[in-house]
């Protein structure tokens, strides 16, 4: 008889015990501190605290009233979990989603259930019931899917709901798509037509509030930049837009929205992908832009998925062979001894043409990444 | 090698984040069991109660899906559980120290 019943531990504990447990037995916290300099106390701190499950409170009799005040609250609220609906109109679709809400400084997706009834579009929240979005069918003037980035990087198609008076709604809901095709289905059964397809406007208007007059937007997309070491802090990556217009090349960060990188395309010279060793992240995959000022030639450093930097550099090469192709260097390269300037194809080829001496950049290009994609 | 990128970053903060909302909510589930066996609540509260709790495991099950975190959140989960496990092991075993500290020759 080998088989001897001995206690074992071979359930783990973890960290949902442990708290269950402390919860469980309640947690009582009584402190008394004085913080006294050269004898004479100064600060005093009297603590008490408690934590513990409400099952075990009101074993000890703690917070009995506020747990019965708080439950008959809610009893006599009463809530319904739909929305109020009116004589006759009856939910024809309800789906979980959010709508962008922007007033003043106030900017957030607020999240609901859409219900499209026979006459409104509402978006609702249960507990405590609050209509977050009321919008009558007959104001509805067009509909547009468009896909956006989100903040996590995953594209989604938003709905944009276009109103009276140039008003917008825009909504984002699990799937939109069926979503259109409802709010199309029931304008089309009431005889309410919509108009076509208008321009569509910005998530955020304030994006796009730098644009001087005449000035469009031909290319815009997510991005890191390197900002440059200022008195108050070191080099950082942030994230922000990096916008290409008719006129300008500019950055600007998500969080405050200040332009910390502008300059006319004209003044680009050189727009390479490069890989390169920054710090902590080895091997990143970096876009680099060179531009020429009064002040001489500096590089901007951007960073983000290859591809996009791929686009962006294909992007900005053909912008600049099209907007001033005559502005564009050739490639040259002048010999250190009789400073004798050729193209840098020919110094490979043939060396200088005076002393014979060989142009050891094109080689190291040759061997780095970016040589491959060109 | 430390490689850090948007991807693994979010893996990373979004994964603790939702780890330690479910560790919340399974405490208080546990609570809310006790609640409801101890009769101290009507048949409307319960119901209320219940409903809930399923709602926020639909919607945390829902941000997993979408985000693809799922394993790193167990991980996460994991990983926590076992310094609980190690904390309280030698917090009730405390032998288990001079066991540990004999082992790395101090």
């Amino acid at each position: 008889m080998t088989n001897v019943l001995e206690p074992t531990r071979d359930r783990r504990a973890t960290l949902v015990d442990l708290l269950d447990r402390i919860l469980d037995k309640g947690l009582v916290i009584h402190a008394d501190i004085i913080v006294s300099v050269a004898g004479i106390p100064l600060l005093g701190v009297n603590l008490r605290a408690a934590l513990a499950g409400m099952e075990t409170m009101l074993k000890y009799g703690v917070m009995k009233d506020w747990d019965e005040r708080t439950r008959s609250f809610a009893r006599k609220q009463a809530w319904k979990k739909e929305p109020p609906l009116t004589d006759g109109e009856h939910v024809l679709i309800r789906m979980f989603g959010s709508h962008y809400y922007s007033k003043g400084i106030y900017n957030t997706w607020r999240p609901g259930y859409f219900y499209l009834t026979n006459e409104r579009l509402l978006l609702f929240r249960s507990e405590p019931d609050e209509v977050l979005l009321e919008i009558a069918l007959e104001k509805i003037r067009c509909l547009e899917l468009k896909r956006e980035e989100h903040l996590a990087g995953k594209e989604r198609d938003l709905l944009y709901v276009f109103l009276e008076m140039n008003e917008v709604a825009i909504l984002d809901a699990e799937n939109t798509a069926e979503l259109r095709r409802a709010i199309e289905g029931i304008l089309e059964a009431r005889g309410l037509n919509l108009e076509k397809t208008k321009v569509l406007p910005l998530l955020n208007e304030k994006t796009f509030d730098f644009l001087v007059e005449g000035e469009k937007v031909n290319h815009s997309g997510r991005i890191w930049y390197l900002a440059a070491a200022d008195k108050t802090s070191p080099a950082t990556w942030k994230p922000g837009l990096l916008h290409l217009t008719n006129k300008r090349l500019c950055w600007r960060s998500e969080f405050d929205c200040k332009l910390l990188f502008q300059i006319a395309t004209s003044q680009i010279e050189i727009v390479a992908v490069e890989t390169r060793e920054l710090g902590v992240l080895k091997k990143k995959t970096v876009l680099t832009i060179s531009y020429k000022n009064a002040k001489g030639v500096f590089t901007a450093t951007f960073s983000g998925e290859e591809r996009k930097l791929r686009e962006w550099e294909r992007f900005l090469r053909e912008n600049a062979s099209r907007c001033d192709a005559a502005s564009l260097k050739p490639d040259l390269e002048a010999c250190p001894r009789y400073n004798e300037e050729s193209l840098v194809e020919e110094q490979l080829k043939e060396g200088c043409r005076v002393c014979g001496w060989v142009s050891p950049r094109p080689k190291e290009k040759a061997s780095s990444p970016q040589a491959e994609a060109a | 090698m430390l490689d850090i990128d948007e991807d693994n970053l979010k893996h990373g903060v979004l994964g603790l984040v939702l780890a330690l909302v479910e560790v919340i909510r399974d405490a208080l589930k546990i609570q809310a069991f006790k609640r409801m066996e101890s009769g101290g609540l009507t048949a409307d509260e319960c119901e209320r109660l219940g409903r809930a709790l399923m709602d926020l495991d639909v919607a945390i099950d829902e941000i997993k899906k979408e985000q693809g975190i799922s394993e790193s959140v167990q991980a996460i989960r994991d990983g926590l559980d076992d310094i609980v496990d190690d904390v309280l092991d030698k917090f009730l075993n405390p032998e288990r120290w001079t066991d540990d500290a004999e082992k790395q020759g101090i």
